[in-house]
């Protein structure tokens, strides 16, 4: 600011100092205070409509329920558990068998096709079946008692238990001494005569 | 031009240290009070803008009045983008070039009021004033005989008290434009008062 601009600033700021007048002051704040009513007065506010206020959590209840629907059917089985294990299991056989027993299997009529299938469930309930049902600490305390009916001379009886056992269990057979092995022939040939 | 943007929370601090931005939010939110402070501040000046253009009395009751009612119904929608006092006197302007086009008057040019406004510096007081108090009132009367521009960059500057960015918001001008016509202005009114040598614009 130049010596100048100073001089008639400070000249400028010792002027009367003319004030607005106080009728106008009075109508302005009047109108402020209508104003100030007005500001504080909500902006036509609507009841919202039960529709609209039961929006949101409709549309999200129908969504779940949809998402869920949509899971439900594309990841639960269509057959019953049983045959599905069936199912499940000729279907991998096709995929793993040679190519010209695939080949035949696919060619196969539907009918053939079930035979197939229900003979292969058989032949499993069989395997089932045959399978050790004994645990190998059990035979073992089966051949055990087997010697000890031995040692005290009752051969009748650990023969008809050595037989039973190897029935119950074919690979028993494997573990047999080369005495217990006569001892069960012995029962065997005993058992033909008999019947 | 960049400003903080306040925000009115209803509660924070008293009025007395509120800025105009926060008091026009407060405002804009019901509170009354605020409103009250911030015309407190701005009423005189404001005033002063209007009549010390030499405009008639009920000429400026009836512009500062409708200032202010365009201050009051804005409120609802203000945002403190600006400076409240840039916004008001922005206002004020608006106002005046409509004045001013209704009366269909032409701002005129300093070139044309050279002669009045060196037969100002030659005028008669009587001799019971004092030196400065004669001074005083021939620039009272320098100031109705500038040009528009130059008396509004004059008046927004020392009036308002903005800065002369401000003003150049204001007056929709470029910052170069505004203080070129700030100096005419001062060379023009020290002349016209006998403190210095003429200046055209």
């Amino acid at each position: 600011m130049t010596e100048e601009e100073k001089r008639l600033s400070a000249l400028y700021q010792s002027l009367d100092k003319e004030n607005s007048p106080e009728h106008v002051d009075a109508r302005i704040l009047a109108m402020a205070k209508q104003g100030a009513l007005v500001h504080t007065v909500p902006l036509d506010v609507k009841q919202p409509s039960r529709w609209t206020a039961w929006r949101w959590p409709l549309s999200s209840v129908v969504s779940a329920a949809l998402l869920v629907g949509i899971l439900f059917f594309t990841t639960s089985p269509l057959l019953p558990p049983e045959e599905q294990a069936v199912s499940a299991s000729s279907y991998d056989m096709v995929p793993s068998a040679p190519k010209q027993a695939r080949r035949e299997y696919q060619a196969m009529p539907e009918q053939k096709r079930q035979l197939a299938q229900s003979i292969e469930r058989e032949a499993a309930a069989a395997r089932s079946k045959t399978a050790s049902v004994l645990p190998a600490a059990q035979i073992s305390e089966r051949l055990a008692e087997v010697d000890r009916l031995v040692a005290s001379g009752e051969l009748q009886q650990a023969g008809t238990l050595l037989m039973s056992l190897v029935e119950e269990a074919p690979e028993a057979k494997a573990r047999l001494s080369e005495g217990q092995l006569a001892l069960l022939q012995e029962a065997l040939h005993r058992r033909s005569t008999n019947q | 031009m960049s400003f903080a943007q306040p925000r009115y929370d209803g509660t924070s601090l008293a009025l007395g240290q509120q800025s105009d931005e926060e008091l026009m939010l407060a405002y804009a939110a019901g509170d009354l009070q605020a409103f009250c402070q911030l015309y407190e501040q701005h009423k005189n000046p404001l005033w002063r803008f209007f009549v010390r253009r030499g405009m008639a009395t009920e000429c400026a009751e009836e512009l500062v009045q409708e200032v202010w009612q365009r201050v009051i119904t804005s409120a609802p929608g203000y945002q403190p983008s600006a400076r409240f006092t840039t916004w008001l006197y922005q206002i004020a302007r608006n106002l005046l070039a409509d004045q001013h086009r209704k009366a269909h008057r032409r701002f005129t040019l300093v070139s044309d009021e050279s002669e009045a406004l060196e037969s100002m510096a030659s005028q008669d007081y009587p001799d019971t004033i004092t030196e400065q108090g004669r001074l005083a009132l021939r620039l009272k009367h320098c100031l109705g005989k500038l040009p528009a521009l130059q008396l509004d960059v004059f008046l927004l500057k020392e009036e308002a008290g903005l800065t002369m960015e401000q003003v150049a918001t204001i007056m929709g001008a470029g910052l170069d434009a505004c203080k070129s016509r700030w100096r005419y202005a001062v060379a023009n009114l020290s002349k016209c008062i006998g403190m210095g040598a003429p200046a055209d614009d």
